[in-house]
């Protein structure tokens, strides 16, 4: 398996070392900022839940765990998290549906792809073999943090049927997976 | 007809699938606060359902190509680091102590060494640190000097010379890992080392400096991958 270069300065983080969270940060910031803008919309917003998703990276750089998923994927899951926390946390629940394009996939980077192709080449097939609306659902649940509520809006379906559409999905995705 | 939605109930399903699909719908965000609360609970209560959930964030982390990065603003950086670390860190302030000697050496070359070493020393400067350098078998001894007013480290060689297509490199182990301070002068026996000011500034007594033999030209990986020829701890003076 190729070294994870993100692993070991995460590591190294872990101990302190500064040297190690500025070469950590500038690897990774563009991708994490690209996340937190993905989620949020607003300039301002995405900086404040990156700069919180950092202190969170530096305190917890020892709790991530090698066999995991790669450090990049923990990184990334730590700046979605906290995106979709402060989008939570907004006055207005929902955002206007009609207004969010279909965004298309921007494409894994070389690295990603080189580290992740089997898994990617794997969680695609499976995604291929549910019904495209499904797909699209558990898609943006993940890459716009939309809610229930917003899916519903999106897939013109009630609440309970996109409910039951995604529990059913998600029960598909893992036999097919790997149970 | 048929397909993947026509399971005939949502109660046919087992427990263990249910509760894989509520682990993802845990990840994917999905769930209403109560719910959310409970499973956050549950991670740390239920090994099992712990690790249904980091398999799912592994998992649908396949999903992270979707993110376009986008630069952020490079006052960021500063403000993240600010937050982090606070203001930039002085130069630990040593008082004074005695000399060290490394047991290994004769008093006579340490104290000669240290004299040489030395420069003379203001009352008002920070404390200098001093290493006497051990020889590994087959390696060589240094005395390292550190000046913590200039930010420069002085290594100078006593004895041992590296094998013909072999060169010396200099590190010192800061927050656990050994960072390069380049390789030695091979003309003389003093090598001079300027240090970047954030490095000197995480230097100070008990720092552990060494010196490998590595390939000509120094370490290829930016880590120490040869013999260890001379190692020692920085002490005050």
């Amino acid at each position: 398996m190729k070294q994870d270069n993100t692993a070991k300065l995460l590591a190294r983080c872990a101990m302190g070392d500064r040297a190690a969270f500025r070469a950590l940060y500038d690897a990774s910031a563009p991708k994490l900022f690209g996340v937190s803008l993905r989620i949020l919309g607003s300039r301002a917003e995405a900086e404040e839940a990156l700069q919180e998703a950092y202190v969170k990276i530096w305190n917890n750089a020892g709790r991530y765990q090698a066999g995991r998923g790669a450090a990049l994927g923990w990184m990334v899951s730590v700046v979605r998290n906290q995106a979709i926390d402060a989008l939570r946390a907004r006055r207005a629940p929902t955002r206007d549906i009609a207004d969010m394009p279909e965004l298309a996939d921007a494409g894994p980077g070389p690295e990603a792809r080189a580290m992740a192709s089997d898994d990617r080449r794997r969680l695609e097939s499976c995604f291929g073999a549910l019904p495209p609306d499904r797909a699209s659902a558990v898609r943006a649940a993940y890459v716009e943090g939309f809610s229930y509520e917003e899916l519903a809006q999106r897939h013109r379906v009630p609440l309970n049927t996109m409910r039951t559409w995604l529990r059913r999905a998600l029960i598909s995705l893992r036999e097919c997976l790997g149970g | 007809m048929s397909g993947p939605d026509d399971i005939e109930d949502i109660e046919d399903i087992p427990p263990e699938r249910r509760d894989s699909a509520l682990a993802a719908e845990y990840v994917l965000r999905l769930l209403d606060p109560a719910e959310d609360a409970a499973c956050v609970a549950r991670e740390y209560s239920d090994p099992v359902f712990a690790a249904e959930v980091a398999r799912w964030q592994a998992e649908l982390s396949a999903l992270d190509g979707a993110f376009a990065p986008v630069k952020p603003p490079a006052a960021l950086r500063g403000r993240v680091e600010e937050r982090l670390f606070g203001a930039r860190p002085s130069a630990l302030k040593r008082i004074w102590a005695s000399v060290w000697l490394w047991r290994g050496l004769t008093a006579l070359a340490t104290v000669a060494a240290l004299w040489l070493a030395l420069p003379l020393l203001r009352p008002e400067a920070e404390a200098p640190l001093v290493a006497a350098m051990a020889p590994r078998e087959g390696g060589g001894e240094f005395v390292a000097h550190f000046d913590p007013d200039k930010d420069v480290l002085e290594l100078t060689r006593l004895a041992g010379a590296p094998a013909p297509d072999r060169s010396l490199e200099l590190w010192a182990l800061v927050d656990g890992a050994p960072v390069s301070l380049g390789l030695l002068n091979e003309e003389g026996p003093r090598t001079r080392v300027a240090l970047a000011p954030e490095l000197a500034g995480r230097i100070g007594a008990g720092t552990l400096v060494e010196v490998t033999e590595e390939p000509e030209g120094g370490s290829p990986t930016g880590g120490p991958t040869g013999t260890v020829f001379a190692v020692g701890y920085l002490r005050d003076v």
